[in-house]
């Protein structure tokens, strides 16, 4: 394939304020009315983004030593426990962690603490160290209130994110089911369904050439880069999903915030936006990807027997479809459809990275390895060896 | 649930669309711009599906200060 430029002319440009660089919204019609060739002639980068929840986020932080020091053994973030199993004073809170009240659970959980840190709202934090069984650090007990400021280095990491494209849920059972798509009303009461479609990074770019490790990227409004494949990546059965890291402090809140899904979990919104060089023709025509040549499948939540890759499934469709707002389902009822991935905010966070290339903020990246395609170890569930005391393990 | 009120106001609405799917009458419009309501056809209080299911919590508020208005 013919290189129409490479990544060093077109960071030349952008330091020159030359780059042209577009919404990969605005560059799919320009290829229709203009044809990809002279798009791809024509336009240096295309940003493409995503704004969904995920459960897949984290944040590692490093809170300082106490005099005498602690080696924490538990830590809790406005009584939401953090993961210590490390160095003395770090600790990593994920963001479907349930609070330790009962009561309060799901509805103040990880992603609250982190959204409430990233707000500068004060935090009730308390330790608890090995004390005596360890001589370096033999302080037993820390509690104190902390905000964002006292805390020395915090990362924000997503371990899966931008899924390329998610399937949709609609409820055959009698009962309202609370997923991780948001509630499913029963008796195909509707369906609820993830995914920005053609507006996704991963889906833009359908051969990984070049999104993969290394990726420079806004991660809900901070720059950081894709560190990795994230976690259930499979290509060739469901789809690929990213890892993605930032410093948590760079990020704005407008685009963080904490979700409660009823009978499900609480999640963190987050967005993501990547800029994708149109290096040559191929990658430009890879962008051109419309929502109807997008397929995907409508799964039935209530099918409990099987994990979510595994679901029965209803009928396939495509993303331009789903965007309709109503889908026609194989027993003939038409149903709304709605997604819990935000357009809106995706078109704008991919709008502010333009901002940030043309203000010379934001300079791209190559890939130093892609993302691992086939041949790849599909997924598979759990091996259980041992069968649960109360039988299946369903309460 | 004290927490529960803290996270609530307009502010916090992403404009996903999810709560168009669950309004039985159709009274939500999914916009370029986000969620619009067709007040006209709201059956608030007898329904408040939209307002008990919003995952982000974004419309407790937002449709007690429409009502008001």
């Amino acid at each position: 394939m013919e290189q129409i430029r490479t990544i060093d002319e077109i960071n030349s440009k952008i330091s020159k304020g030359k780059a042209v660089v577009i919404g990969v919204d605005e560059f799919k019609k320009i290829c229709e009315t203009e044809g990809v060739e002279k798009a791809a002639e024509r336009i240096d980068v295309v940003t493409c983004a995503t704004f969904s929840p995920t459960c897949g986020t984290g944040m590692i932080m490093n809170l300082g030593h106490t005099n005498p020091p602690i080696k924490f053994k538990e830590a809790y973030f406005n009584n939401v426990r953090a993961y210590t199993g490390f160095t003395s004073v770090d600790a990593y809170i994920g963001s479907d962690q349930p609070n330790e009240d009962n009561e309060i659970n799901i509805n103040y959980a990880g992603a609250h603490v982190m959204e409430d840190l990233l707000n500068n709202k004060t935090v009730h934090f308390r330790g608890i160290g090995f004390g005596s069984e360890c001589h370096s650090y033999p302080r037993e007990e820390v509690e104190t209130y902390i905000t964002l400021n006292d805390i020395n280095e915090a990362f924000f990491i997503a371990h899966r994110f931008c899924v390329q494209k998610g399937s949709g849920y609609v409820n055959s059972s009698s009962k309202t089911l609370g997923t991780y798509k948001g509630i499913v009303l029963p008796f195909f009461g509707n369906c609820v369904y993830t995914g920005t479609g053609e507006l996704n990074p991963l889906i833009n770019d359908i051969d990984g050439e070049v999104i993969g490790i290394g990726t420079r990227i806004l991660l809900s409004g901070a720059q950081g880069y894709i560190i990795g494949e994230g976690t259930q990546h499979d290509p060739e059965k469901t789809a690929s999903s990213t890892m993605l890291r930032c410093r948590f402090r760079d990020i704005k809140p407008e685009y963080f915030r904490a979700v409660v899904f009823e009978n499900y979990s609480s999640s963190l919104y987050i967005g993501l936006a990547v800029p994708i060089p149109i290096l040559n023709l191929k990658i430009a025509k890879n962008c051109a990807i419309r929502d109807y040549e997008i397929q995907t499948v409508i799964k039935d939540a209530a099918d409990q027997e099987h994990w979510d890759g595994e679901k029965t499934v209803i009928c396939k469709v495509n993303y331009h479809e789903l965007k309709s707002g109503k889908i026609k389902l194989p027993n003939g009822k038409t149903v709304v459809s709605s997604s819990v991935s935000s357009i809106v905010m995706a078109k704008k966070l991919m709008r502010e990275l333009i901002q940030q290339i043309n203000d010379k903020k934001f300079y791209l990246t190559p890939c130093l390895e892609r993302l691992p395609r086939s041949p790849y170890k599909s997924l598979k569930p759990m091996k259980i060896t041992k069968q649960n005391l109360n039988g299946d393990g369903l309460r | 649930m004290i927490r529960k009120k803290v996270y609530n106001g307009i502010i916090r609405c992403v404009g996903c669309g999810y709560c168009v799917g669950l309004c039985p009458v159709e009274a939500i419009i999914f916009t370029e711009k986000g969620i619009a309501f067709a007040h006209e056809k709201c059956r608030y209080p007898f329904c408040q599906n939209c307002l008990t299911k919003c995952h982000v919590r974004a419309l407790e508020v937002y449709r007690r200060e429409e009502v008001q208005k």
